[in-house]
C-alpha cells in the first residue's frame, strides 16, 4: 500500500480522527496529523495541548482510543513500539535515557553490539560503528567517556547519535533544544539541515518561536486536545501563531510592572559554589528584579544553589540586609528569609504523591500551622491553601489533589505558593517557565512581579532572554563560570544579551 | 483556563453509582477479608466466640509494636532488619535485670526500652552519619546484636518472672488482656504522631520526596534517625509483653515477629494506598493474626499456618494493584 | 607527600572489601598457625560454596536493580523435597533434574508477578520466602533426614575432587567465571547491567526489558534451584530452616562485594569475595577457639565497616526503594 498522495505530497505520516482518554480528562479529541514526506513539521501547543500525547501514539508507547494510524503507507494498528521503529521512526526527547555508566559508544551502539565468535561484544568494532554516528552530530565527545561524565547538552546529543544507527526515515522531535547550549543548538540545526536534504521527515515539537520558523516547513497547532489549524511558516506571523496556541489574544506577554527599589537585601561576595564557577559578586535589591542568564554550563543555576544552601559552596560571603550569614544548608537560608523554587519542579519542588496542601504548607509548617511548634492545625491548613488555590487561580478542584496530577504550570504555582506562606524576602527563581505553557507563563511572570511589588528581592534565572529581558530591572550575564557583565534591561537589547551570552567580548574576540 | 475549567467539570461530576463503585475497589482488601471472615465464622462460629476474639487481640498486640516501629521507618524510606534482636535484647536485658540483679519492675522495662531507643539510634546514625543504606546498616546490627543476645545470657533464657512484670503481659481488665490496651495506647500515640505532628508529617515527606523535602527545609537527616529511633523504642514493648505473657524469655523470643511484623507493615504502606500508615499496618496486623488463628481453629496444620502471612501479604498486593487499575478504568468510564 | 597521604585514603575507599578482607587474613594467619594451611583453605573454600552460588543468583537479580529474597525459603524447601525424593527411591539424575525444576518455576512465577504484572519485586519475593518456609515445614514435617541412610550415590556429586578442589568448589568457580564473563561481556549481560541503571534507555532503543528481566528472575531462580541442591547434599541431610542463615549473609555477601571495587556498583568479584570474607571469619575465629557468638558479632561489624568506608564520603542518605 503506497502513500496516499495529497497536492503532489506523498504523506508518509497520516493520523486520522484520533482520540485519547485518561482519568478525568481528554487528551486528544479527533485530531488529524498528515506529515508530507522530506518535511519538517512542527507540532506546536500549549503545555497539556496533546503534543506530547499524541507523539506518544504515533510512537506507539500509548495506543489511541479511536482514530487511524498510517505510517510509511503501512497501518500501524496493533504495532508496538519495537514494530513501529521497524518502519523507520525514531523519537528523540528530553528525558536523557542514557546508561550512564557505559561510555559513549556503547551507548550509542546498544541493542547492535558487534560480537565476535564467542558470543562476546567486540568493543573495537563497537567503536569504530559508533564514531560516524557520533561524528554526525558532534566533533568533540570522546567515545571512551562514561556517558554519566557528559554535561547535559553533550548527553542530549549522544541520543540523537544512538537514534541515527537505526536509519531513520522519520524524526521526531521533542523539545529537543530545551537542555541544549547555544553551542550544540547550532550543531543540533546543522544536522537537521542535513537531514532534510537526506530526505528525512522530521516532526519537531518546540515552544520556541525563532527555531520553528528557522526550520520548520509547516506548522500544525494543537489546543485543548484538539487540533486548530495546520499552516505553512510564511503563511502564519508569530503572533498569529501565538494567538492560535492560546485561543485568546494575549494583550502583553509580561505584565511587567515598575516597583519602587529600596535598599539591598541581598549581597554576595566572592561566591565560589564550585571550582568552575569563580568569585561571583552583586547585590540585589528589595523590589528589585534581578536577572541571570547564561548557557549551560556558565553557572548561574550553581550560583543560586550556592546562596540557598543547597549546594555546599567553596568559599564566599552572603550578607542579608548588611548582616553577614552563614549559610550551610537551605534551613540557613530558609531562617534568612531566601526562598528557592528550584529547576526541577518534580523532583525537587514537589513531593508528588502528596496533596497541594502538604506540599503547600510544608515550608512554613512550624511557623505558621502548628500549634506549639508540633501539632498541625489541618483546617488552618486547609483555609489557608484554598484561598492561595483561588488567588492564584489554580487549575485543580481542591487542596487534598495529589500534586502529580497536576499540569505543570498548577504544580510550578505550588511550589511558588509554598514560599510565599513562609514569607520570604528573597526569591531565586531557576528556570521557572521551562515546558509551562503560554497561559501558565502568564500567571507566573503576574506572581514574581507582584512579590517585587510587595517589597521582595527577586533573583530570575533563565536561558529564555525575552522573557528575562521584559521582566527583570537589571541582569547579570555569565559565562564559563564567570559573571561577565551587567546591563540594564532598559538600556540593552536582546542582541547584546545573546552576545555576552555567547561569550562574546567588549573588544569583539570571542571566547574566554 | 478553558481546558482545566472542563476538566474540573468532568471530575465533578461523577455520578453516585460511580461512588459506590469506586469505594468498593479503594477497599477491596477490606471487602475481601470481610467475607474471609463471614465465611470463617459460618463455617467454625467459635472463631467469632469472645474468648477467641481475645485471643486474637492478643497475639496482634504482641507483634503490634515492633510493626508500628518498622512502618515508621518504611515511611521514612528506609527499612530495619534489626527489630527482632532489638525485641529479644530489650526482653532479655530488663529480664535480666529483674531477676539477676534485682531492678523494680519500672526500672527493667525502661532499661529495655532505653537499649533499644539507643540501638535505634545506632542504626539512624549509620544511615545518615555514615550513609550507609539501612537495608545493609540494619543488617549489620541484626548480626552485632545476635553476638551481643548470646554474650549476655549464654543462650539460657529466663523462666521466673517478677509478678509485676508478669501482670503487664497477663494481667486482665475487663477480660481483655493488658497488652492489648498498651497497643491501643501506643496505636493512637503512633497514628496521631504520623498523621497530626510536625515530625510525623516530614518523615512521611521525607520518605515521599527526600530532596524535595531538603530544599523546603526539612531537617531529614533528623526525621530520618528519628524514625529509626522510634523503631528502636517500640521493639522492645514486643518482646517484653512477649515475655511478660508467656512468662518465660527466651534468647530468640524475637525471632518470630520477623515475618508477621513485615508483613503487616508492607502492607500498612500499600492499603490506604500510601496514607495513614498506622491504621494499614493496625489491619495489616489484624488480618495476618486472624487469619492465622482462623487456620488454627480450621485444624490446618502449624506447617501450613506459617504461610498464613506470607499469603495474606500477596493477597493485599495483588489487591490493591487490581483496585489500582480497576480505579483508573472506572474514572475513564464516568465520563 | 601530602599527596601520597591522600591516595591511600581514595584507595582504602574504593577498595573497602578488599582491605578488610586483606586485614582479616593477615590477623587471623598471625593468631593462629593452622589458619593458612591447604587444608584449612579447602575448609573455608567448600563452606563457603552454597553461599557464594546463591549469592551469584543475587547479584545477577540485583545488577537489574530488583531483590529476590526468596531463596531464604527455596533452599529449605528444596531440600525438603528431595529427601522425599530419595526416601521414595528416585534416582539422583531425577532428584537434580526436579531441583533446578523448581528453581526454574519459582523464578517464573516472580517474573510473572513482578515483571508481568509490574507488583513490587521486595513484597513479591518476601512473601515467597515466607510462603517456601512454610511449604518446606508442611513437606519435611520439621523432621531433620539423612541422605546417606537412603541413597549414597547422589552424595558422590559432592564428594568427588577435580584436581586440588573439591567438586561443589569448582562448580562454585566454574559458576562465577560463567556469570562474570556473561555479564561484564556478553550483549544481554550488558542489558541486564544497563536495566538496573536506566531501563527507559533498554527501552528506547527497542529491547525487550521485560523479557530480560523476566529472564533474570528465571536464571535466578534457577542458580537457587541449583543452591538448594548443593547445600542439601553437602550437609547431607534436609535441615530444617537449612536457608535461613543464608538470607543475611547472602545479602550481605553482595553488598559487601559493591564495596569491593571502584565502581560501588554490584559485581560477581566482589561477590564472590565477600561470601568468600563471611566463612573467613568464621573460621578464623573458630580456630582461635573464641566463643561462637562473637562470630556474628565480628561479621556484623565488618560488614558495616567495610560498607561505612566506601560510603561516608558519600555525603547523602541513601533510601531504599519498595
Amino acid at each position: 500500500m503506497s502513500g496516499a498522495l495529497d497536492n503532489n505530497h506523498e504523506i508518509v505520516i497520516k493520523a486520522n480522527l484520533i482520540s485519547k482518554y485518561f482519568p478525568g480528562v481528554t487528551a486528544l479529541d479527533q485530531v488529524d496529523f498528515e506529515v508530507r514526506k522530506g518535511e519538517t513539521h512542527a507540532l506546536v501547543g500549549e503545555n497539556g495541548a496533546g503534543k506530547s500525547t499524541l507523539m506518544k501514539i504515533l510512537y506507539r508507547e500509548y495506543t489511541e482510543d479511536a482514530g487511524s494510524l498510517h505510517i510509511g503507507g503501512k497501518d500501524a494498528k496493533g504495532m508496538d513500539i519495537r514494530q513501529v521503529r521497524g518502519l523507520g521512526l525514531s523519537l528523540i526527547h528530553q528525558d536523557l535515557n542514557l546508561v550512564p555508566t557505559f561510555t559513549v559508544a556503547h551507548n550509542v551502539c546498544m541493542g547492535s553490539e558487534p560480537v565476535n565468535k564467542l558470543g562476546f561484544i567486540d568493543w573495537k568494532k563497537l567503536k569504530e560503528k559508533a564514531t560516524p554516528y557520533l561524528r554526525e552530530i558532534s566533533s568533540d565527545i570522546n567515545l571512551d567517556a562514561k556517558a554519566g561524565e557528559l554535561s547535559i547538552s553533550q548527553q542530549q546529543l549522544v541520543t540523537v547519535a544512538r537514534a541515527l544507527v537505526a536509519h531513520p526515515k522519520f524524526l521526531i522531535l521533542d523539545e529537543p533544544t530545551a537542555r541544549l547550549d547555544q553551542k550544540s543548538t547550532e550543531a543540533l540545526f546543522d544536522f537537521l539541515n542535513r537531514c532534510k536534504t537526506k530526505g528525512i521527515t522530521i516532526v519537531y515539537i518546540s515552544h520556541r518561536l525563532e527555531e520553528i520558523y528557522r526550520i520548520c516547513d509547516r506548522i500544525t497547532v494543537l489546543r485543548d486536545g484538539k487540533k486548530i489549524l495546520t499552516a505553512s511558516v510564511q503563511e502564519l506571523t508569530q503572533t498569529e501563531l501565538v494567538k492560535h496556541m492560546v485561543g485568546r489574544e494575549l494583550k502583553q506577554q509580561v505584565p511587567k510592572e515598575e516597583a519602587a527599589i529600596s535598599d539591598v537585601c541581598l549581597s554576595v561576595r566572592n561566591l565560589t559554589p564550585i571550582t568552575k564557577v569563580q568569585d561571583i559578586s552583586f547585590d540585589l535589591r528589595s523590589g528589585e528584579i534581578l536577572g541571570i542568564v547564561g548557557s549551560i554550563g556558565s553557572g548561574k543555576s550553581e550560583v543560586a544553589r550556592a546562596i540557598f544552601g543547597a549546594d555546599r559552596k567553596q568559599s564566599g560571603d552572603i550578607s542579608i540586609n548588611g548582616k553577614a550569614v552563614k549559610i550551610k544548608e537551605p534551613r540557613d537560608a530558609i531562617n534568612a528569609g531566601i526562598a528557592l523554587v528550584p529547576e526541577e519542579r518534580r523532583k525537587q519542588g514537589l513531593v508528588s504523591t502528596e496533596s497541594i496542601r502538604k506540599n503547600m504548607t510544608l515550608a512554613s509548617l512550624g511557623k505558621k500551622f502548628c500549634a506549639g511548634g508540633i501539632w498541625i492545625r489541618e483546617r488552618k491548613e486547609r483555609a489557608v491553601v484554598e484561598k492561595a488555590i483561588k488567588d492564584f487561580s489554580m487549575a485543580t478542584p481542591g487542596p487534598e489533589q495529589e500534586t502529580r496530577l497536576l499540569s505543570g504550570g498548577t504544580q510550578q504555582k505550588v511550589v511558588i505558593g509554598k514560599w510565599l506562606l513562609s514569607d520570604s524576602k528573597i526569591y531565586v527563581f531557576d528556570e521557572p517557565t521551562k515546558g509551562i505553557d503560554v497561559g501558565g507563563k502568564h500567571d507566573i511572570y503576574r506572581m514574581i512581579v507582584d512579590l517585587a511589588k510587595n517589597g521582595a528581592g527577586v533573583i530570575f534565572i533563565s536561558n529564555e532572554l525575552d522573557e528575562v529581558l521584559a521582566l527583570c530591572d537589571r541582569t547579570l550575564i555569565m559565562f564559563n563560570g564567570h559573571l561577565v557583565k551587567e546591563v540594564i534591561n532598559k538600556n540593552t537589547t536582546k542582541d547584546e544579551l545573546l552576545f555576552y551570552v555567547m561569550g562574546g567580548k567588549e573588544n569583539g574576540s570571542k571566547g574566554v | 483556563m478553558n481546558r482545566s475549567s472542563s476538566n474540573l467539570k468532568k471530575m465533578h461530576t461523577l455520578g453516585k453509582k460511580d461512588a459506590i463503585s469506586i469505594f468498593l475497589i479503594k477497599y477491596a482488601v477490606f471487602v475481601f477479608f470481610f467475607f474471609v471472615y463471614l465465611a470463617i465464622a459460618i463455617y467454625k462460629p467459635v472463631f467469632l466466640n469472645p474468648a477467641n476474639l481475645a485471643d486474637i487481640l492478643l497475639t496482634s498486640s504482641l507483634v503490634s509494636f515492633v510493626s508500628f516501629g518498622l512502618s515508621i521507618v518504611f515511611a521514612a524510606g528506609g527499612v530495619d532488619l534489626s527489630f527482632p534482636n532489638i525485641a529479644g535484647y530489650g526482653a532479655m536485658l530488663s529480664t535480666y535485670l529483674m531477676i539477676e540483679i534485682g531492678y523494680p519492675v519500672w526500672l527493667g522495662v525502661a532499661a529495655g526500652i532505653s537499649v533499644g531507643l539507643l540501638i535505634g539510634s545506632f542504626n539512624g546514625f549509620m544511615v545518615t552519619r555514615l550513609y550507609i543504606n539501612s537495608f545493609i546498616a540494619t543488617l549489620g546490627t541484626l548480626f552485632i546484636l545476635r553476638g551481643f543476645l548470646y554474650w549476655l545470657t549464654g543462650g539460657q533464657s529466663m523462666q521466673i518472672l517478677p509478678q509485676g512484670f508478669e501482670y503487664l503481659g497477663r494481667g486482665t481488665i475487663l477480660n481483655v488482656r493488658m497488652p492489648v490496651y498498651f497497643m491501643v495506647g501506643v496505636f493512637l500515640l503512633c497514628h496521631l504522631f504520623m498523621e497530626k505532628t510536625r515530625w510525623g508529617r516530614q518523615i512521611t515527606l521525607v520518605g515521599g520526596n527526600i530532596e524535595a523535602a531538603r530544599l523546603s527545609g526539612v531537617d531529614i537527616k533528623m526525621m530520618t534517625l528519628l524514625a529509626f529511633m522510634i523503631c528502636g523504642l517500640l521493639s522492645p514493648l514486643s518482646g517484653m509483653l512477649q515475655a511478660a505473657s508467656a512468662s518465660a524469655a527466651a534468647v530468640d523470643i524475637g525471632d518470630r515477629f520477623m515475618v508477621p511484623a513485615f508483613a503487616a507493615a508492607m502492607m500498612g504502606t500499600v492499603i490506604f494506598q500510601g496514607k495513614h500508615v498506622i491504621l494499614g499496618t493496625l489491619f495489616g496486623i489484624i488480618f495476618v493474626e486472624s487469619l492465622n488463628n482462623a487456620a488454627f481453629i480450621l485444624g490446618v496444620s502449624p506447617e501450613i499456618r506459617r504461610v498464613v502471612p506470607g499469603i495474606v501479604l500477596l493477597a493485599t498486593i495483588a489487591f490493591n494493584y487490581y483496585a489500582k487499575r480497576a480505579l483508573s478504568e472506572k474514572r475513564i468510564h464516568a465520563q | 607527600m601530602v599527596q601520597k597521604a591522600y591516595n591511600w585514603n581514595r584507595f582504602i575507599a574504593n577498595y573497602g572489601l578488599l582491605f578488610a578482607f586483606l586485614l582479616a587474613v593477615i590477623v587471623f594467619s598471625l593468631w593462629s598457625n593452622n589458619f593458612l594451611n591447604w587444608g584449612n583453605i579447602q575448609n573455608i573454600l567448600i563452606q563457603t560454596t552454597s553461599l557464594g552460588v546463591c549469592a551469584f543468583g543475587l547479584t545477577l537479580i540485583m545488577m537489574m536493580g530488583e531483590i529476590d529474597l526468596s531463596y531464604a525459603g527455596l533452599t529449605g524447601m528444596i531440600g525438603a523435597v528431595m529427601l522425599k525424593m530419595i526416601m521414595a527411591g528416585y534416582s539422583p539424575a531425577s532428584v537434580v533434574v526436579v531441583c533446578l525444576v523448581i528453581g526454574i518455576a519459582s523464578g517464573l512465577c516472580i517474573a510473572l508477578l513482578v515483571v508481568g504484572l509490574g507488583m513490587s519485586s521486595f513484597m513479591v519475593t518476601l512473601a515467597a520466602w515466607f510462603i517456601y518456609m512454610g511449604l518446606e515445614r508442611f513437606i519435611g514435617h520439621g523432621v531433620t533426614h539423612w541422605i546417606y541412610k537412603y541413597d549414597e550415590s547422589i552424595l558422590k556429586i559432592v564428594q568427588g575432587h577435580i584436581g586440588p578442589l573439591p567438586v561443589p568448589v569448582i562448580i562454585m568457580f566454574a559458576l562465577f567465571l560463567l556469570c562474570w564473563l556473561f555479564q561484564t561481556r556478553t550483549r544481554t549481560g550488558q542489558y541486564i547491567v544497563a536495566v538496573g541503571e536506566n531501563i527507559e534507555a533498554v527501552k528506547e532503543v527497542g529491547l525487550k526489558a521485560k523479557l530480560i528481566k523476566g529472564a533474570t528472575f528465571v536464571a535466578g531462580g534457577l542458580i537457587f534451584g541449583l543452591t538448594g541442591l548443593i547445600e542439601t547434599l553437602r550437609i547431607g541431610g534436609s535441615m530444617v530452616y537449612s536457608g535461613r542463615f543464608l538470607l543475611v549473609y547472602a545479602l550481605g555477601a553482595v553488598f559487601l562485594g559493591s564495596a569491593a571495587f571502584k565502581a560501588g556498583k554490584y559485581n560477581f568479584p566482589g561477590t564472590l569475595l565477600g561470601a568468600l570474607f563471611f566463612y573467613t571469619i568464621i573460621n578464623g575465629l573458630t580456630l582461635n577457639a573464641v566463643e561462637f557468638y562473637y562470630i556474628p558479632l565480628v561479621q556484623g561489624l565488618f560488614l558495616i565497616l567495610a560498607v561505612a568506608i566506601t560510603t561516608v564520603k558519600r555525603g547523602e542518605i541513601e533510601q531504599v526503594q519498595f
